[in-house]
């Protein structure tokens, strides 16, 4: 759920990167981070606990214009590495707006890109949400990789609900912001 | 879920977040004032969504956002109470935008002062959104109609039956929205016309003279440009000069009236 603060004016919106380990949810966040200008950001945080650390900033675009008078502030979140813990992920994706799904387009990854997509929706699906009209893009990451699996082929296994899909290759900011800004309109048009 | 106080400590914006946040399902009660009138209204949820709102005499949404207005009083909710249909679609992030937006334009009509009863508006030729939306309620519509570069705010109140006050408040609003202006009065066209009108009506064509000497010895040559002061300068001489030429029998009524005009030409004195 959105969160309104009526003194700044400003609406919180928080947008959770979901996807298997190693996919490039921590290089999205950090190129993100890297390339928005410093007045308009938080620091980027990182909440440890003994096994697991979650990753996240919060920024304003400047370029999105404002809702009704709002502004609106992005939260991005993501739980980096491979994570033990499902409880771990159902905690940060708790009142999300919006899902990126990076998928590693790497062959042999596609079985853990499925696995993971399905633990998502049943984990929205928990949260009393219908996980086909949830606000998702898909990134299909690392396609500079020799083993890329073709877009369609992801597509066939992955994009079943049609939703918005970008090539990246987060490492170098390759699409990072086609996602980010693809998520934003998508989660503001759903508010 | 026990949650009840008063709306000048926990705003009904705080009420809506912590009601979602807890996924509750109820109604808030809502008891307040607003100027001069009272209100008792309803703000219903399902799962934490609103979802139908009442207060006497307004559709659900328009009661929602109205709820936006009471800033102080009781409130409470009630678990469990449900109204008979969902009549709320829109999100609660929408209802609270659109709810302190009003609230702002509330508080800003409050702050701005009400356009004198004399105060002639007109549409703005081209008016520019800012790319928000304008919506108008059934009353500004009748309101804006009546717009015409002619009539005053009296006029349309008298003609809308809104009354002066609720007239005044949307004509405020129309303003701030930028499609409407103050169109400024051209002296030429109405008060000094008016003025001789008055006076011929009364003294005859031979009045003419005494009131242009008067006009000329209070200094008004440009007369769209002559200021109020001028104006009373001017009428006290040619009351003089009038009462020597015509008697104060003749004289006091025109002067009376020349006076109510002057007076609604710069209501601001």
């Amino acid at each position: 759920m959105a969160l309104i603060n009526v003194a700044t004016r400003e609406i919180h919106c928080k947008i959770v990167y979901y996807g298997p380990g190693m996919s490039g949810k921590t290089s999205n966040l950090q190129y993100i981070h890297s390339q928005v200008p410093p007045a308009a950001k938080g620091d980027l945080l990182s909440i440890a606990t003994e096994t697991e650390r979650t990753l996240f900033f919060d920024f304003l675009p400047l370029d999105l214009g404002k809702v009704r008078g709002f502004q609106t502030r992005f939260h991005l979140y993501t739980v980096p590495g491979q994570v033990l813990y499902e409880r771990t992920r159902v905690a940060v994706l708790n009142g999300t707006d919006g899902i990126v799904f990076v998928a590693d387009s790497q062959k042999h990854k596609l079985e853990e890109n499925v696995r993971s997509l399905r633990e998502l929706a049943v984990n929205i699906t928990k949260q009393n949400k219908k996980f086909q009209d949830f606000p998702v893009v898909l990134q299909y990451n690392k396609r500079d990789m020799p083993g890329a699996l073709s877009m369609a082929t992801l597509d066939k296994y992955l994009n079943t609900l049609a939703w918005q899909r970008y090539e990246a290759t987060a490492t170098n900011g390759g699409g990072v912001f086609d996602t980010l800004k693809a998520i934003s309109k998508l989660v503001i048009s759903k508010l | 879920m026990a949650l009840s106080g008063d709306l000048s400590e926990f705003s009904i914006v705080d009420i809506i977040q912590l009601v979602e946040l807890s996924k509750q399902t109820g109604g808030v009660q809502v008891r307040g004032q607003r100027g001069l009138q009272t209100f008792e209204g309803w703000l219903y949820f399902r799962d934490g969504n609103i979802i139908d709102a009442t207060l006497p005499g307004l559709a659900p949404l328009d009661a929602a956002y109205a709820l936006f207005l009471i800033t102080s009083g009781p409130f409470q909710f009630h678990d469990n109470i449900l109204p008979a249909a969902v009549r709320i679609t829109q999100s609660n992030a929408l209802i609270i935008m659109e709810g302190i937006h009003r609230q702002d334009a509330w508080i800003a009509a409050e702050a701005t002062p009400r356009p004198a009863l004399t105060m002639i508006p007109r549409l703005v030729p081209n008016p520019s959104s800012n790319g928000s939306e304008i919506s108008l309620e059934a009353e500004e519509w009748r309101v804006l109609t009546m717009v015409n570069g002619r009539n005053t705010v009296g006029q349309i109140a008298q003609r809308s039956a809104l009354g002066e006050p609720r007239t005044a408040e949307i004509i405020t609003r129309l303003i701030q929205s930028g499609l409407i202006e103050h169109k400024a009065v051209d002296l030429t066209e109405t008060f000094f016309p008016d003025v001789e009108r008055v006076v011929l009506g009364a003294l005859g064509g031979s009045a003419r003279a005494l009131l242009d000497e008067a006009y000329t010895n209070a200094g008004i040559v440009d007369r769209n440009g002559a200021t109020h002061d001028q104006v009373a300068a001017a009428f006290d001489a040619f009351e003089s000069a009038a009462l020597r030429t015509f008697g104060a029998a003749r004289v006091s009524r025109p002067l009376a009236e020349m006076r109510a005009v002057a007076q609604q030409a710069f209501p601001e004195r």
